[in-house]
């Protein structure tokens, strides 16, 4: 037998009721308020958890393209925002402000990573480009689904491209949001997520995938 | 890998009407859910351009290749999930680390407000004073401290059908097999709610317990006997989860009369908010 579950938070996948949710005070960001007048981060953090700890990991995942860093960077995202509660301003969405820490988390990863990988391999570049040559011709072969081309697809896009696409259509953000985030301006978020579709087309029909 | 149809867009040639579709559709789908309006004459050139491309060889499957390309990037990676137990590291990491500061978050203010937007705060800060020297004059007996309040809670237990073994707490209850049994156990809040709304009727608010699957189907909807039990002052339930399927079960507390279910979670959920019912939702339970 196993026995689960204190107080749940909604989901917020849905937007809809999320929305309705949180206009009537009982969605994740009025409840993480809440906690925080009440002086309980640890139940702040629960909140957060719940409502985003999914959407962030996906989010984490694609940014930093490794599945133990993701997990690594979603889990100190959620370590540094309980340590800095004190000094959220309410300027955004606790989801905002959470996702900003998630992403500078992420592109640190991703500088160490890159770091990492040059000191071992600068010695012979051409080494890794015939790898990665080798690893996109496996994968080509591999990607026998489009859902699989996609996302091969989605990762050879430039990381800021990356990075507005996933927040635009896999968060579902507005770019006034997305703004918030990224710290760039909502009109070249959109321009970039404008520039990437074609992109990706071009990319499913050089698949195969896209008829 | 799937097969190329005869004919590919690429095939045929492209026009500039083609070009000014694809900009404009692409324009369209970057765009935020509520696009900004357009001029008028802008209107005509859109329907034009519409009419072209569902009659165009060209741009007629291309509208569909991006449709769907922009479904496909919503579910991007839906199948990635955290690690198990990765709720259960982050408390661990927080627990040697000193308690945060909590201050509390300002509420965000209009950057300027309008004068004649302030008359009414004005109008009420002078009331409060007139009131509070008044009350000042004539004591009244003042009302006991209000006991810390509790919030109205859902609590899950999921018992494990037979000839199931699973290990493993908390997180597991997003998963469960046929034939496991969801015991629910409604408490209901006293004073002031989690989520701040006061509980001033001073009668005992009325509960419902409710299970849907697939977000529509209403597997279980009640407010006590003979299907529930009503125990301290609690509600208490139990669901088999026999069929397989997403089950979401939530309850609903408040001192008016609740409306009936049957339009689904969302539409349900959304009308007992609208009717001042406090709304408590717990994970999704997937059965396989």
């Amino acid at each position: 037998m196993t026995t689960l579950a204190p107080p749940t938070p909604y989901p917020m996948r849905r937007s809809r009721i999320a929305r309705q949710l949180e206009a009537s005070g009982l969605g994740p960001e009025n409840r993480c308020r809440n906690a925080l007048r009440r002086g309980s981060p640890e139940r702040a953090l629960e909140i957060l958890m719940e409502a985003y700890g999914d959407d962030l990991y996906r989010y984490c995942r694609h940014l930093v393209r490794d599945p133990d860093l993701a997990s690594d960077v979603h889990q100190t995202a959620f370590v540094q925002a309980y340590q800095a509660f004190g000094t959220f301003r309410g300027g955004s969405t606790f989801k905002t402000w959470l996702f900003g820490i998630a992403r500078h988390r992420a592109l640190d990863a991703i500088k160490v990573r890159r770091r990492r990988d040059l000191r071992f391999v600068a010695a012979d570049e051409s080494t890794a480009e015939v790898e990665d040559t080798a690893r996109d011709a496996e994968d080509r072969l591999l990607a026998e689904s489009r859902k699989q081309a996609l996302e091969d697809c989605v990762q050879h896009l430039a990381p800021r491209v990356r990075d507005a696409l996933l927040l635009r259509f896999q968060q579902e953000m507005s770019y006034v949001t997305m703004a918030q985030v990224v710290k760039e301006r909502a009109a070249t978020l959109q321009a970039r997520v404008a520039r990437a579709l074609p992109i990706l087309r071009r990319c499913l029909e050089d698949r195969g995938v896209e008829e | 890998m799937s097969v190329p149809s005869s004919r590919r867009p690429d095939d045929v040639p492209p026009s500039d009407l083609c070009q000014r579709w694809e900009s404009f559709a692409i324009q369209q789908l970057a765009a935020d859910s509520d696009p900004p309006a357009i001029p008028d004459q802008a209107h005509l050139e859109q329907a034009r351009l519409e009419q072209h491309a569902t009659s165009c060889p060209r741009c007629s499957p291309r509208r569909s290749q991006y449709r769907r390309l922009v479904s496909d990037l919503k579910h991007l990676g839906s199948e990635h999930r955290p690690p198990k137990h990765w709720q259960q590291q982050v408390r661990e990491q927080i627990q040697p680390l000193p308690k945060p500061a909590t201050a509390l978050p300002p509420r965000p203010l209009p950057r300027r407000l309008p004068w004649r937007a302030t008359l009414p705060l004005l109008a009420a800060t002078l009331v409060g004073c007139v009131l509070g020297l008044m009350l000042l004059r004539s004591p009244a007996p003042v009302a006991p401290p209000n006991p810390s309040p509790a919030a109205l809670t859902l609590q899950l237990r999921l018992e494990e059908g037979p000839a199931v073994h699973r290990g493993g707490p908390q997180e597991e209850l997003r998963w469960a097999q046929s034939g496991d049994r969801l015991h629910l156990e409604a408490t209901p809040g006293a004073g002031t709610t989690e989520t701040g709304v006061p509980d001033t009727s001073g009668a005992a608010p009325r509960l419902e317990l409710r299970v849907y699957r697939n977000e529509r189907e209403l597997v279980l909807a009640c407010g006590g006997p003979p299907q529930c039990r009503l125990e301290e002052g609690r509600l208490r339930g139990t669901v088999e989860l026999l069929l397989p399927g997403r089950y979401q079960a939530l309850v609903l507390a408040s001192p008016y009369p609740l409306p009936a279910a049957g339009a689904g979670l969302d539409q349900d959920t959304a009308t007992a908010i609208s009717q001042g019912a406090e709304v408590e939702l717990g994970p999704s339970i997937t059965v396989q």
